[in-house]
This record gives structure tokens, sequence and C-alpha cells, in this order.
């Protein structure tokens, strides 16, 4: 029997920008509803954290970064010496689906949900993805 | 003329633990309710990422870490980018003292983790006030 690897989340979870907040959320949402993700904390991960540096290398991840700026991506190819299998950027979903940016890096407001969503409906699509390839 | 240096308030953003959410909601206390005009919310991934103006604002002004827990993964970040470390408060700590103000879950503090969340807060904006004294003390 072979056992199917979980698929690793990295959140950016940027304290600096609204998106990191949504990224935060959407994937905190995603592992609440599916018990064939996991995350990895990603400070833990960039102080040294062997553990989540040993998960990363052996399963496949999705990095949720907040904007262009991917420092998710980088982090994890610059101190877990893997690529993410695939990477999700807010500010390009609501670039592309010209969502109202959201306002509040501390709180999801009402207006947020409707993006909140949509990069749920990424997530687990890129996850379903990822199983299907690994 | 010298420009006023602000508080870089650098906190967990972890995602796996409860402690690391009241980091946060302590963060946003200071930086929106206690000491908005003395702080500044530092993006912590950005400084592993190199992002320059982070990386820059944290070097040329002290930093305020609220750590999640005894792992001290904010405070090793910080450190990694040569950040200006002048004061550091682990949330594991401040629950010791307060062992009744568990939080709830990761995604909800709860009464009581909120109540945590504001003490760490105070705790925070006394060691803002702490930092700037010294540092126009300094002339720094």
């Amino acid at each position: 029997m072979k056992i199917k690897p979980k698929i690793g989340l990295i959140a950016c979870s940027g304290e600096g920008l609204c998106e990191g907040m949504i990224s935060r959320v959407a994937t905190r949402r995603i592992l609440e509803e599916r018990d064939d993700v996991v995350t990895i904390c990603l400070p833990l991960f960039l102080a040294g954290g062997q553990e989540e540096r040993d998960f990363a290398k052996d399963n496949p991840c999705i990095t949720v970064d907040g904007c262009d700026k991917m420092c998710a991506v980088k982090g994890v190819k610059m101190y877990g010496k893997v690529h993410p299998k695939s990477s999700i950027v807010i500010s390009e979903i609501i670039r592309k689906g010209k969502h109202s940016g959201p306002i509040s890096k501390s709180r999801i407001e009402p207006e947020d949900e409707k993006l909140v969503h949509e990069t749920m409906k990424i997530i687990n699509k890129e996850v379903d993805r990822v199983k299907e390839e690994e | 003329m010298s420009i006023e240096k602000k508080v870089a308030v650098a906190v967990c953003t972890g995602m796996d633990q409860p402690l690391a959410t009241v980091s946060r909601y302590a963060g946003y206390h200071v930086l929106e309710k206690l000491r908005p005009e003395k702080t500044v919310l530092l993006c912590t991934p950005a400084l592993i990422g190199g992002v320059q103006e982070d990386v820059t604002f944290a070097k040329e002004n002290p930093v305020l870490v609220i750590d999640g827990c005894g792992e001290k993964c904010c405070e090793k970040i910080v450190n990694e980018a040569n950040g200006q470390v002048k004061a550091v408060i682990n949330v594991e700590d401040v629950l010791k003292e307060h062992k009744d103000l568990q939080p709830e879950s990761r995604a909800k503090l709860g009464p009581k983790g909120m109540k945590l969340a504001e003490i760490v807060g105070e705790l925070a904006a006394r060691k803002v006030d702490e930092i700037l004294r010294d540092v126009n003390k300094d002339g720094r």
C-alpha cells in the first residue's frame, strides 16, 4: 500500500500588507476543511525548524503569498532548497478577478469574504492538481 | 532636524498555534490603539525574502519582537536580517503568569485569549515607551 503524502500549505501571513491576512485566513479555512493538507509554520521554517524543512523536502508544497514580493516562495527555495509545486499570489487574484483590495490588516471585513472564497477555490484546485500529479 | 524614530513591531506570523494569534492581536492592539503614532508593523517574511525597504527599516529603527512561543522564530529572523532588536516579549511567558487566560483556538481566541492579547499589548506599549526614551536619550 502506498501512503499518499500530505500537501504542505505555506502562507506568507505577512503582517505588512492586508493581503498577508487574506493568505492566512484562506489557508487556515482550507486546513479546517480538508484532511489531506497540513500547514508549515513559515516563521519556524525560516528560523531553522528542521521538522518543517524536512517535511518540505519530502512532501509537495504549495505557497500562498500575499504580494508579488513572494517571500514564502523565496524562503522555501532559499532555506528548504525545494521549489513549491504551485505558487498562489493574492495580489494577482485581486487583479485578475477585479476584486477590491482588503482594507484591514487585522480583520476580515464582510466585503473581503468574496476574495477569501475565491482564494480558497484556487487553493483547493491546486491541491487537487498537485495530488493528481503525485 | 532629526527624524523621529518609530519602533518597528515584529510579531509571530505562525499559523499552527493559538499563541501566534495572540502575538498578532497584541501587535494590532499596540499599533492601532495604544501607540499608533510611535509604531510601525514589520513584515517578518519580507526580512527573509530580502525585501530591501523592510530590511532597511529593521536595521535603522529599534525593533520590538512579540514572539508566540519558545521557538523564538521572530527574534531569530530579525536578528538574521541584522535588525536592531531592542526588546522581546514572549506570549508563552506572559501566559505562565496568567494561566487562566488560555486562548480557545488559533482561529478564535475567545474572551480569555483576547484578554491575554490586550495584556501582551499593554506590556508591548510600555516597552515601546522605554525603547523610544532610550533611543532619544542616546540621540541614536
